[in-house]
Parts: structure tokens; sequence; C-alpha cells
């Protein structure tokens, strides 16, 4: 049976949606396997930045702060997953052309 | 000369025989809220009155209490009393209640304003509003108790702006304001019945015995002059849900679904009581586990939901998560609050060694394996003149708003992940209860003011951590570390005469 404690017409447009943020979305990450970041760290990004940009500007300056935890990382050892599927990415391609959208979640983790 | 009225009689006047039907308005103009919930309700009579407080006894009883509290609190600001707690960390602990609970006391009282105006049954009507004023006051007595401590201590001055805009904070806010948006019933469920009587005792009596534990004699004087008003209001829950049972069967699945999502609102809410039991009292009352056994598993399983089962009523979505969860929650909870502690309006810091060993001694299954080597990174780091924070901004829950932190219930090592897609947006969520609970109402939690995005839509202040923090209305020193804090070293400089040499 069906609970309904809303009045029937009670609709609002979704406060965070794609359309709000323009050119940029937001995107989140997570260091599987390393909780002395206690969650996913959220990001506002363009979707025309390439990878490359993310990752030096962004994920490095947050997750180098593990320096000794983030140093054993290297492209070799390191999986990436995007909304939990298998994930390549590539320095020159921008994050929309690798198929990152608005609130995807991107996990990383060292695999050996 | 008229004769003086029992106090059962008195009673009967106040309520029902004031009670008037309308006549020169419609039933539902005047009562405009109570049926499209589709609670159905044949006889308000069968309210039974949980306790027949007339007015003149109410005043009585609470200007009595009122009294001999604000006598103990001249006498704590004339002797310096504050100079006699544990020690300054324990005032994060107050600082918290004061930012996080404060507020709701009086949105509790705003709206038991409301179900008093707006419920057809006068004996329902007379218990919000006594309620309600018992909620004003108690938001009074608070300010009032904690206000002391304003004078020398960080945190404590900006306790109302700080529960608009603060990330932590729009963890309780956005608690309440979900109770308020709901109808009347679910209203009732969800703050008279969940929180007043479910949960209650793990918020309540963590601090109050915390604060006594700790020497913090204003505190501990709010709480007993609060105590005899929250029976009140625990007994007020218990009937309002067994009102709701027993007035038609058509409402069991309706209170069942409340319970359900008012259960795991309450329960996570109170992660940050837990942080707060296990880590920001120098001196230990009981662990987080030890409280949830007592105060959950033993009273409300064991005691409580056996004599609901009667009316078909199960114990509610999450129990058992939560059972598991027990092992846990302070640890990352408190673990997050120290990662981004740079953007918190209290201090944070490492537990000292015999801190950590009790928390061995208390969780021996997950504390040495999971949570301890993190304190041991963040102390290498501190002993090379660092300070270990999660330089950035954390995704955040959907429904309750806490960060993504908590891990899977069987893997204190994996964090636990869920989501949602709702009209082509995606949602993310902590666990299969936050997620239940947006699934059930996406119209409602599609609105949810997330303190992370709305920093990165440009809402709150500007874009770098000095302009947000100083839209949240966050002083220098209010935030970041203890050690080398304003508060650490006034307090080292005022105690340096008993200090052991
Ligand atoms: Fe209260
Ligand atoms: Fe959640």
């Amino acid at each position: 049976m069906s609970v309904v404690s809303l009045k029937p017409g009670y609709e609002f447009p979704a406060r965070d949606r794609a359309e709000l943020f323009g050119n940029d979305m937001l995107v989140y990450t997570h260091w599987v396997g390393n909780l002395m970041f206690s969650a996913a760290a959220a990001f506002r990004v363009p979707q025309g930045m390439p990878w490359g940009d993310f990752k030096a500007n962004m994920l490095d300056g947050l997750f180098g702060g593990d320096a000794p935890a983030y140093r054993q990382l290297t492209p070799e050892n390191t999986r990436w997953t995007l909304n939990d599927q298998e994930f390549s990415p590539a320095n020159d391609r921008s994050l929309a052309d690798l198929g990152i959208t608005h609130k995807d979640l991107i996990k990383f983790e060292q695999v050996s | 000369m008229a004769r003086k009225l029992g106090l059962r009689e008195t009673y009967a006047a106040m309520t029902r025989g004031v009670n008037w039907t309308p006549s020169y308005v419609k039933e539902e103009e005047a009562f405009p809220y109570h049926q499209f919930e589709g609670i159905k309700i044949h006889d308000w009579d069968k309210w039974e009155d949980p306790f027949r407080m007339t007015v003149d006894n109410y005043w009585k009883y609470q200007s009595e209490k009122d009294r001999r509290l604000y006598a103990v609190l001249d006498s704590f600001s004339q002797n310096q009393g504050h100079l006699n707690i544990s020690d300054g960390r324990y005032l994060n602990a107050i600082k918290l209640f004061l930012q996080g609970v404060t507020p709701l006391e009086y949105m509790a009282h705003r709206h038991f304003m409301f179900i008093a105006r707006y419920m057809p049954g006068p004996g329902t009507r007379m218990a919000a509003l006594c309620q309600s004023i018992d909620e004003l006051r108690h938001t009074q007595i608070e300010i009032h108790s904690m206000s002391p401590y304003n004078k020398y201590y960080s945190g404590f001055h900006s306790m109302r702006k700080m529960h608009d805009r603060v990330w932590y904070l729009s963890v309780p806010k956005s608690y309440f304001d979900d109770a308020v948006t709901a109808g009347p019933f679910e209203f009732l469920t969800a703050i008279s019945f969940s929180f007043e009587y479910l949960l209650t005792n793990l918020l309540f009596v963590p601090f109050m015995s915390g604060a006594a534990y700790n020497g913090d004699l204003p505190t501990t004087t709010f709480g007993f002059s609060a105590q005899s008003d929250e029976s009140r209001h625990m007994t007020l829950g218990l009937q309002v849900i067994k009102f709701l049972l027993e007035q038609d069967e058509a409402n069991v699945p309706i209170v069942q679904r409340w319970l359900d999502k008012w259960f795991w609102r309450g329960y996570r809410l109170n992660s940050l009581v837990a942080a707060m039991m296990d880590y920001m009292l120098p001196k230990k009352v009981m662990s987080w586990k030890e409280a949830f056994e007592l105060y959950f598993e033993q009273q409300m399983l064991d005691g409580l939901f056996p004599d609901l089962a009667r009316y078909g009523i199960k114990p509610p979505m999450g129990v058992e998560q939560a059972i598991k969860e027990k092992e846990k929650i302070s640890h990352e909870t408190y673990w997050a609050l120290y990662n981004f502690g740079f953007a918190a309006a209290f201090n944070t810091w490492i537990p000292t060694n015999s801190e950590l060993d009790w928390m061995t001694e208390k969780y021996p299954a997950t504390f040495d394996r999971y949570y301890r080597p993190r304190y041991e990174k963040a102390q290498k780091i501190v002993d090379e003149n660092g300070r270990f924070f999660m330089l950035g901004l954390p995704q955040l829950c959907q429904v309750c708003q806490i960060p993504m932190i908590f891990t899977e219930p069987d893997d204190p090592g994996k964090i636990c992940f869920r989501s949602s897609t709702y009209k082509a947006e995606k949602y993310h969520f902590c666990s299969d209860g936050c997620k239940q609970i947006f699934d059930w109402e996406p119209e409602k939690y599609v609105q949810s003011w997330l303190p992370v995005h709305e920093i990165y839509k440009g809402n709150c202040g500007g874009p770098s951590v000095p302009e947000v923090l100083d839209w949240y209305g966050i002083q220098p020193g209010d935030n970041g570390e203890y050690q080398g804090s304003v508060d650490q070293l006034n307090w080292a400089s005022w105690h340096k005469d008993f200090a052991p040499v």
C-alpha cells in the first residue's frame, strides 16, 4: 500500500540540478582503502577541463595531504573506476570526453 | 462563594470544558491540516491525557525550578566556576550542544504551538501547548546556563547564525526542518515518539551525566530542571503512538513507515552525540556502545517493541545495521570532525594515550585495527609540527547531510556508497536507510540545502575558506586544533599555579 504524506502536486525543482552549474559540474573522488580521508571529496570542475589538470590541480593537492601514501601511487599500480565501472583516464582528454557527468563518483585505489 | 474545583475537574474544564464546535466557519476550515496524511481518528475523547497539568500548577512548579536554576547560575559566575571543570577540552561538547540542540528546542516550541492550534482534539491541543511552553523555557535556560562560558571561551558567541549556516549543523537543522514540514501526525510521530521517546535517553543522559562528571554545574542544573519536562514529553510520545494505533487499523502501516523513517533519521543525528561521548568528555561516563545497548537495545528493542507488536508494529527499519554500527559510528564521526576541524566552530584534538587505551578496551573488535592507526599517523604529523586536515570539502548524504563517512555494515574498512537517480539527477546516500527514505519521498529531498553544494554554488560568502568561515560566523580560535588554541592557552595560564612541576 502507498503511504503519502505529501500533498498532491507537491513538486519542486532539484536544488543542485546540473543546469545551475552551467559549464561546470560537481564530481566526487574517493581514495579506496585510505580512510585518513574520512569521505569522498567534492569538487566543482569545468566539464572541459583536461584530466591531467584535474588531477594535478585538484586531486594531488587534496590527497597529497597524506604524502607518504600518495607518493607510492603510480599510473601502473592505481586502479580507477567511474561510478564503479572500470575507467581509464587520459591526461589530455577532457572530463566530459571521458564520460564524466554531474555528480559522478570517481574512485581510485592502489592495487599492488 | 463558588466551590473550588479539584485538580481533575479543573483539568476537564480547561480542556474539554472550554472546547467548542465552530459555527462561523466549517470544521475543515478551522482545522485544515489533520487529514491529508491519511490518519483516521474516530474519537478524540479517547485521547488519555498523560499528565493532567493545570495552568496554575504549571506556573508554580516551573517558577520554583527556575528560581533554583538562576541561584546556581549566579553563584557559578561569581565564584569563577568555569575554572573547576575537568579540562578546557570538555566545553567543546557544550559548544556542540548549544549550536546544534538549543535551536532545535526553539523549533520544537514553534511547532508544538502549531499543533496546539490545529489539532481538533482538545486534549491533544492542551498537551501540545504545555510542551510548547516547556520547549521555549528549555531554549531560554540552556542559553542562560551556557552563556557564563561565553565570556572566557571561544565558540559560544553566534549559535543561532551558525545553526543556519555551518556544515555539520545542517545535520540537526535539516532533521527538524524535515519534521516541521511534514503533516501534524508525522511531526508527532517524529518528534514526540521517535525523538522524545525512542532516542531521547541516548541524547539527554550522556550530555547531562557528562556535565556532572566533568564539573559543569550550569549544564547539570539545567538538566535537572528539564528532566521532569522530559518525562512528560516521553509519556506524551508513547500516548501519541498508542492513540494513533488504537483509533484505526488503517493507521498502522502509515505509522510503521514514519517509525522506519524517523528512527533512522534520529539515529543518524545521534552519531554526533556518539562522537561527543567517546571523544569530547575528558572524564568518560560510558561508551556510546554501552549507552546504545542500555538505552536502545534493552529499553526499546526488548522493552517497548514487544509491547507494540500487538498492534502489528515491527522494530524500525535499520535496527540490525544500527546494532552493527555501535562499534564504529563514534570513531567514524569524530574522525570526520578532526578531518574538517578547520571549518568547525569548536576545537578537535588527538585523544591522549590513556583515552586511546580506553577506546581499545571499550571497542576491542574495531578500535586497534581500524581507528587507532589513523591517530598514530596524525600524531606523527603533529610531531613534525603539522596538523592533518582533509583540505577540501566532503561529499554529503542527500538525506542525513552527514559527510559520506560511514562504512559498510560488515566492513569498517570500506565506505558505504548508495545512490538513486530521480528525474535524470543523481543522488548519493550514506546508507540503505537514507536511500530508502529518499526513494519514498524524493520530491522532498531533492530540495536539500547541502552545505557543500551551496558553497560551490557561491551562496556562502565566497569561494575561499576564510570567506566561508566569515559567513559562518566563525572567528579565529573557534575552529581548528585544540592544542595551542586560544582556549587551551588560556586554560593553561589560568591553571599554571596548580600544574604539577
Ligand atoms: Fe526540550
Ligand atoms: Fe545519510
